[in-house]
């Protein structure tokens, strides 16, 4: 979820100076180009520890086997490495996004979840679910430089895309923590609704959403106070409260839309993000938690956690056009676009 | 009275909080109403409690004693620490035991004096019921992790019992409800010698009923090896005369029921004492967020999560709850809290649980398990109510003898 306002601006040693100069006189981090573009989509699975590539045409070109329990995925800032959390192997492993080749694993990371990658490119904000802690890695240095406790069970978390807070959801604490980049400190501690799970930032970076998934809400959190500003509610036709479980949220790039999976609603919300009203509802298969957009923003891609597939939403009618199988529990979608 | 090892604990976890775990305290309890911030739970029991006895095995059968829950207090509050400090507030847990003589009445009522502002009874039944009834019911919360008659709910229902172990009319409607699922629903009830045997086997006849499953016979049976009795001692002929599709099985002692599933005149499934069976937790749960639990608990108690580890565990979360969402402070606001506010507490089985005003029965679900898997959580799929599925199993409000108090 971030500005792609830089996109053109392409990242290679020899830029970092202009880097650095650009960081001094506006206090934002570059964004550079996506070199990769291999136009392939990664879908982590969490029981079979395997990692599915689509191609751009949403057929299964090739799986391969991973680290132990892959969850949270992100490209590195170039998107030539796939860096991949797998929770059972207390590892982050870093994959060549063209090859699909193990470039590097950081061992004793314990029990990472998910992860999110701070805009400066090399540090990790990662989720230690079993540890109640979430520790920072350099990936080009493979230090861990900080350790931040949160509450039980963190999951979600969001690195601003100015770099000055991450956002970390601890589900069983019911608490957002967020994190000053720079002060190295927790600066606010946010009571949520029942177990928040994931994160989303709207473009203009003034509001972060967060899914309450027991309480069944998205709440909406104000970047400029840290505090809880709002809250979105679902009332799919025939489901009942309890069946409402949002996971994953992901919104489109001029801050209009927002598409919410419902988790044992066994629906993805279509929300209007000015008016914070759902409205629409996409059947799209058991249990869907992990979303990704196309870069077109086309096509909304579906991890369906209990139906084992894909489901790829045409976001101009909302109905699901194809499923496609994957391995057992898919969790993330990553697309090198 | 206060135990060393229980106050060790907190102090730990204190300092640890103190030392390098939230720069930036936002104790949003202080900055509202500048209310205390130290709220303390009392986990009361009972030195010589035979609940926790060793278990004779002259029957050959191997009873592990059961272990105390108290563990799954202490996870709960190292489990919450982090929203308590988001709020402003201490929570700390105070283990008291009773000596055998004691008198449970008298020590209720310090408590209760003494500040407290809830008590986790593990107690044994008799004890709990004159607690119960001896304290006023908006004193304190008193949480009952143990016992699940439900005759004890409508003896209590205007007391400040607040029963977070399901009741057995919550298992057995967890079953009933799997069986109709399952369109299994010609049921044959054997049940055994012991009072508890014929109560087990009663609820689930009214579970039955309510469900529409078919009891299509109901049998006791007796130990012992007389062939003059061999109709209440041979399982192949008691079960041999009527088709039936699953067997309910009502033998608490748990040593005949062990062959039970391999003695029947026909292949059929075992539910009950033995093969699918109700409770409340169980530590190969692999859904909603259990894994994680079981994980920690097991890591601090070296043991795994028993029923009872979880009901603690509850227990404490629900007063961290009271106390983060309805700001209540003290013993009475937080049984007000639990008793009239709708206030969900995370379970980690994949709902939201609650006490209903009407017996202070904690709503939840119930898993049904095998041994080695959680085969379903009930409520089933189908089964609805009015207010929440949760509320399909166990006394609903208009069955309770008492009626729920106005909000």
């Amino acid at each position: 979820m971030r500005s792609n306002a830089c996109a053109t601006l392409h990242a290679s040693k020899a830029l970092h100076g202009i880097a650095a100069l650009f960081l001094a006189l506006t206090g934002a981090w570059p964004m550079p180009a996506r070199a990769a573009g291999t136009g392939l989509v990664f879908v982590s699975n969490e029981r079979s520890s395997e990692i599915f590539v689509l191609d751009g045409s949403d057929n299964v070109v090739s799986s391969f086997k991973s680290c132990g329990r892959p969850r949270g995925m992100r490209f590195t800032l170039d998107h030539t490495k796939l860096v991949v959390a797998c929770g059972s192997d207390n590892t982050i492993a870093v994959y060549e996004v063209s090859t699909h080749k193990l470039v590097k694993r950081f061992r004793d990371v314990p029990d990472p979840e998910t992860f999110d990658l701070h805009p400066n490119g090399h540090d990790l904000y990662i989720s230690n679910e079993d540890d109640a802690e979430a520790t920072v890695l350099n990936i080009d240095t493979g230090e861990v430089t900080a350790h931040y406790p949160v509450g039980d069970e963190p999951e979600g978390v969001l690195a601003t895309p100015d770099g000055k807070y991450v956002f970390v959801a601890s589900e069983a604490a019911n608490l957002v923590q967020v994190i000053d980049v720079a002060a190295k400190k927790v600066v606010k501690e946010l009571l949520t609704g029942t177990r928040p799970r994931r994160f989303a930032i709207t473009p203009d970076g003034k509001q972060v959403w967060v899914s309450d998934e027991i309480a069944g809400i998205v709440e909406i959190i104000d970047v400029a106070t840290l505090a809880s500003v709002g809250r979105i509610e679902f009332q799919p036709l025939g489901l009942r409260r309890d069946e409402i479980t949002p996971v994953d949220i992901v919104m489109t790039r001029d801050g209009k839309r927002a598409y919410v999976a419902l988790g044992r609603a066994n629906h993805v919300a279509v929300v209007d993000v000015p008016s914070r009203k759902a409205v629409d509802y996409i059947l799209v298969g058991k249990r869907p938690w992990g979303l990704r957009l196309s870069r077109d923003e086309r096509k909304l891609y579906v991890a369906n956690g209990l139906s084992d597939d894909v489901a790829i939403v045409d976001t101009a009618s909302d109905k699901v056009v194809k499923a496609v199988p994957v391995g057992v529990i898919p969790y993330a979608i990553l697309i090198d676009d | 009275m206060r135990s060393r090892r229980g106050r060790k604990a907190i102090a730990g976890w204190a300092i640890l909080s103190a030392m390098l775990v939230f720069a930036a305290p936002s104790a949003l309890l202080a900055e509202d109403k500048g209310l205390s911030p130290e709220i303390r739970i009392v986990y009361l029991a009972r030195e010589g409690d035979p609940a926790y006895a060793e278990v004779a095995s002259d029957d050959g059968v191997f009873r592990p004693p059961l272990p105390e829950p108290y563990p799954g207090a202490e996870l709960a509050i190292r489990d919450t620490r982090a929203t308590a400090h988001a709020i402003g507030a201490t929570v700390t847990l105070d283990k008291q035991v009773l000596a055998p003589d004691a008198d449970a009445v008298g020590a209720a009522r310090s408590i209760a004096e003494g500040g407290a502002v809830a008590i986790i009874a593990d107690l044994p039944v008799d004890d709990f019921t004159a607690v119960a009834k001896a304290l006023p019911a908006a004193a304190l919360p008193i949480f009952n992790i143990r016992h699940s008659a439900d005759a004890l709910r409508r003896a209590l229902c205007s007391t400040g019992a607040f029963h977070v172990i399901p009741s057995t009319s919550m298992a057995t409607d967890a079953l009933a409800q799997f069986l109709v699922r399952k369109t299994w629903r010609r049921v044959l009830v054997l049940y055994g010698p012991l009072p508890s045997d014929k109560l087990l086997a009663d609820a689930f006849q009214a579970s039955a009923k309510k469900f529409g499953a078919k009891i299509v016979d109901t049998k006791s049976f007796i130990f012992g090896n007389d062939p003059r009795r061999r109709d209440q001692t041979n399982v192949a002929i008691m079960t041999a005369s009527e088709d039936y599709d699953i067997l309910f099985l009502a033998d608490t002692l748990g040593d005949f029921g062990r062959f039970v599933p391999y003695e029947q005149a026909k292949p059929r499934p075992v539910i009950g004492t033995e093969g699918l069976r109700p409770s409340a937790w169980d530590a190969v749960a692999e859904r909603y967020g259990a894994p994680q639990v079981n994980h920690r608990f097991e890591r601090n108690a070296h043991r795994p999560m028993t029923d009872y580890d979880w009901a603690a565990w509850v227990a404490v979360r629900a007063v961290v709850e009271a106390v983060a969402r309805a700001k209540a402070t003290t013993g009475p606001a937080i049984e007000a809290a639990l008793a009239r506010v709708d206030l969900p507490i995370d379970i980690s089985k994949g709902v939201e649980g609650s006490f209903r005003p009407w017996d202070h029965q904690f709503r939840q679900s119930i898993m049904l398990h095998s041994g080695d898997a959680v085969i379903g959580y009930a409520p089933f799929e189908g089964f609805l109510h009015q207010r929440t599925p949760l509320d399909t199993l166990g006394t609903d409000e208009g069955e309770a003898a008492c009626k729920a108090p106005s909000p």
